[in-house]
């Protein structure tokens, strides 16, 4: 028994030896980091200079050395094609060297080690209030994009760029062509009527109308974009803050989401809504089970890699009344950003560079470049347009209206989940007490 | 050195040596960690920014004063009902197996088996049998003309918890059985054999010899239900993200929320703080109602 206790305690002490040694380590390969920073961080001003945004990579090219952490929530491209850029990268740039790291909690993983201070140099920004944002990232606008890039001013504070959106996603009307043929639609619906004379016509056809996604609740966000075109702009959810009762059954949200409601309503979205997830919903848009769905255009390689070919894809914007007129939201995706901490700056500022403007990622995920001079010419994307949308960029929450939300634990994907199957007044009621009373919390 | 010191130091400097390493750990891992939630309790603090500002026990009043808090804590009860039927159940099976029965250990191991069973790979197989379009036990119903009874399992905010409480019963009975199963085997034979002598029936035996020497292990066992009851967590934040609609949402689900969505550790903290009160009070009761017996 003594002989058992001993043991433990030795393996307890060998153990705190080895985590000691582990983070003795790190020290040593930070430090070595650290040493060569001074020599490359002189060339990243020299970078800097506004010579030219193409060129002015090559030209700190010999003087990139060193190693940088890239934190991704894009695990699932960790070893396939994250790995190729990367060694892209490091080709094109001899003596660097970029470790990956997918994180699969991602962001509460970067917020655990925001509080340790102990971010990697390239990561994902994760977002906090907007004064925060020196406090924890670095400066892109030697980067030379600033101007040249969608939503520049999300990410922003006094005038200074924290980080770059990874792709702009695109919502829209995603559909399956095969599945409309079989109910008899040949176009997309161009007003609010003619969405739902399709959806009747496809439940007749025994297709599942639109599919949500329901339980997962994520895919529900894009669902107050109608609700945003009615308002007439992205300042919807910043303007809440000068009312009382934002939440009215015949404004805007009342509107927007009505459209969801009727169709929940109708018995036109899933069978069984509280079952129905993402991983089922890309398989059943596929196979033209179900027709519809409102997301954004990354939603097109999914269902390509389902088995669906890309002229069966069908994408237009979402009517929201019955004017003809449409219009589209255009949202951000997590910004790349290089940690304020981070030892070597220079490289991991090229490395952005590099991803967005020669990394090839758009083209191969059929996503939409943050760079405002590079169109994406796929098929689907091209016909959305061809519908000649007023394109509206989604905006940053304002520091107090996040400060309301959090308050009054606003949790947006509930909150529509609620107004579909809930009868919306008392719903709105409800949030709208909410909202009245955490908004005089904050402001006391 | 040592010569000189007496036997009784000599020990006493042993028993400190030895000590030393596991009240550091202790004192690391357990209770800095556990003294620090409570400071937090007492502070308002996103969760990253370098600042922490004193807030007092305005974010014990919010948890108070937040009705959703306390309605999520309503079904930590079905829970807690599971749990004791869970218990009932576990006795049941360990009076059964303690018999002379064919074929016991093949049971036990049978029983004891979900226990063994990682919590994420039960909540993903109970995932596929509640499916309500393919899932198994919805086909089982449909296939004996049990139509109306296949509803959708996680997505009625009615019969979601008790069907997470029925899974946590199919998961910790077996726990329960063994260690009812051992104090059983541990009930002194020559007491059996005496009321057997008596004309004791099976039933009486039970009940009257064998139960009341197994008190204080019944005790443990609904100390252990209560607790992991009060503290349910694994289950509802895999299988329904305490949807639909909140209706799955326990206390400790809350607590994440409140902590990572929301950004307000502060007051995720005075939760955490409630819930060891709420569990202290809990245990409290039960001991209380529990001392008559084994007196």
């Amino acid at each position: 028994m003594k002989k058992n206790v001993a043991a433990t305690m030795a393996m307890a002490l060998g153990v705190g030896l080895l985590a000691g040694c582990g983070s003795a380590n790190n020290d040593d390969a930070n430090a070595s980091a650290s040493a060569s920073a001074p020599a490359a961080s002189a060339s990243g001003s020299a970078a800097a200079s506004p010579s030219g945004s193409a060129s002015s990579g090559e030209a700190g090219a010999g003087d990139l050395k060193g190693t940088i952490t890239w934190a991704t929530h894009r695990t699932e491209l960790v070893d396939t094609d994250l790995k190729k850029y990367v060694d892209a990268f490091e080709a094109k740039y001899p003596g660097t060297e970029v470790k990956i790291e997918g994180l699969k909690d991602y962001e509460q993983t970067i917020r655990v080690r925001m509080a340790a201070n102990e971010l990697p140099d390239v990561l994902s920004l994760v977002e906090t209030t907007k004064s925060d944002l020196p406090k924890f990232y670095e400066p892109l606008d030697d980067l030379g994009l600033t101007d040249n890039i969608y939503f520049k001013d999300y990410n922003s504070y006094e005038g200074k760029l924290y980080g770059i959106t990874q792709q702009v996603a695109i919502n829209g009307l995603l559909y399956n062509k095969q599945a409309f043929e079989k109910a008899g639609i040949t176009a997309p619906p161009k007003t609010l009527d003619e969405l739902y004379a399709d959806a009747d016509k496809l439940k007749a056809a025994g297709i599942v109308p639109m599919a949500t996604a329901f339980k997962d609740a994520w895919t529900l966000q894009y669902w107050t974009d109608p609700a945003e075109f009615i308002y007439g702009s992205t300042n919807l959810r910043n303007d809440k803050i000068n009312s009382d009762a934002p939440f009215t059954v015949d404004g805007p949200y009342g509107q927007g989401l009505g459209i969801l409601k009727n169709l929940f309503d109708k018995g036109e979205l899933e069978k069984d809504v509280y079952s129905a997830t993402w991983d089922q919903t890309q398989k059943d848009l596929a196979s033209g089970k179900a027709a519809m769905m409102y997301i954004g255009n990354w939603a097109i390689s999914n269902l390509i890699s389902n088995g669906l070919p890309l002229e069966q894809i069908g994408f237009a914007p979402l009517p929201y009344d019955n004017s003809g007129t449409v219009k589209g939201m255009m949202r951000n995706d997590w910004a790349y950003a290089v940690s304020s901490t981070s030892k070597n700056k220079p490289l991991a500022k090229a490395f952005i560079k590099f991803m967005i403007e020669e990394s090839g990622d758009y083209a191969d995920h059929m996503i939409i470049s943050p760079l405002k001079d590079q169109q994406q010419d796929l098929a689907p994307i091209a016909d959305f347009m061809a519908n000649k949308p007023e394109m509206l960029e989604a905006q940053a929450p304002s520091e107090q209206v996040t400060a309301v939300e959090n308050k009054m634990q606003f949790d947006t994907f509930k909150f529509i989940q609620e107004v579909t199957v809930g009868k919306m007044q008392t719903v709105f009621d409800s949030y709208n007490k909410k909202w009245k009373a955490a908004k005089a919390a904050v402001a006391k | 050195m040592t010569d000189r010191l007496s036997y009784a130091k000599q020990k006493k400097m042993l028993i400190i040596l030895f000590l030393l390493v596991p009240i550091a750990l202790l004192a690391m891992f357990a209770l800095y960690p556990a003294l620090y939630l409570v400071y937090l309790s007492f502070m308002s603090w996103d969760g990253f920014s370098p600042e922490k500002t004193w807030a007092g026990v305005d974010n014990y009043k919010e948890v108070f004063a937040n009705k959703e808090v306390w309605a999520a804590f309503l079904h930590n009860l079905v829970y807690l009902g599971w749990g004791l039927f869970q218990n009932a159940l576990g006795l049941f099976f360990a009076l059964l197996l303690n018999s002379q029965l064919k074929g016991r250990n093949a049971y036990r191991v049978m029983l004891f088996m979900p226990y063994i069973m990682n919590g994420v790979a039960v909540a993903y197989m109970f995932n596929y049998v509640f499916n309500s379009e393919y899932g198994s036990f919805n086909t089982l119903l449909r296939s004996v003309g049990l139509d109306s009874l296949a509803i959708s399992w996680f997505g009625s905010p009615h019969a979601v918890n008790h069907v997470l409480g029925f899974i946590t019963l199919w998961k910790f009975m077996g726990l329960n059985m063994v260690i009812y199963l051992a104090a059983l085997q541990s009930v002194p034979s020559e007491i059996i054999e005496a009321a057997r002598m008596d004309g004791a029936s099976r039933l009486q035996m039970s009940l009257r010899v064998v139960l009341l020497n197994i008190t204080k292990v019944i005790e443990l066992n609904l100390f252990l239900t209560i607790i992991g009851t009060l503290e349910i967590f694994d289950l509802p934040f895999i299988l329904t993200g305490g949807g639909p609609l909140g209706a799955s949402e326990t206390f400790l689900t809350k607590t994440i929320d409140t902590a990572f969505k929301f950004n307000n550790f502060g007051m995720a903290s005075a939760m955490s703080v409630t819930l060891i009160v709420a569990v202290i009070v809990v245990l409290s009761i039960q001991r209380f109602a529990t001392r008559r017996w084994s007196d």
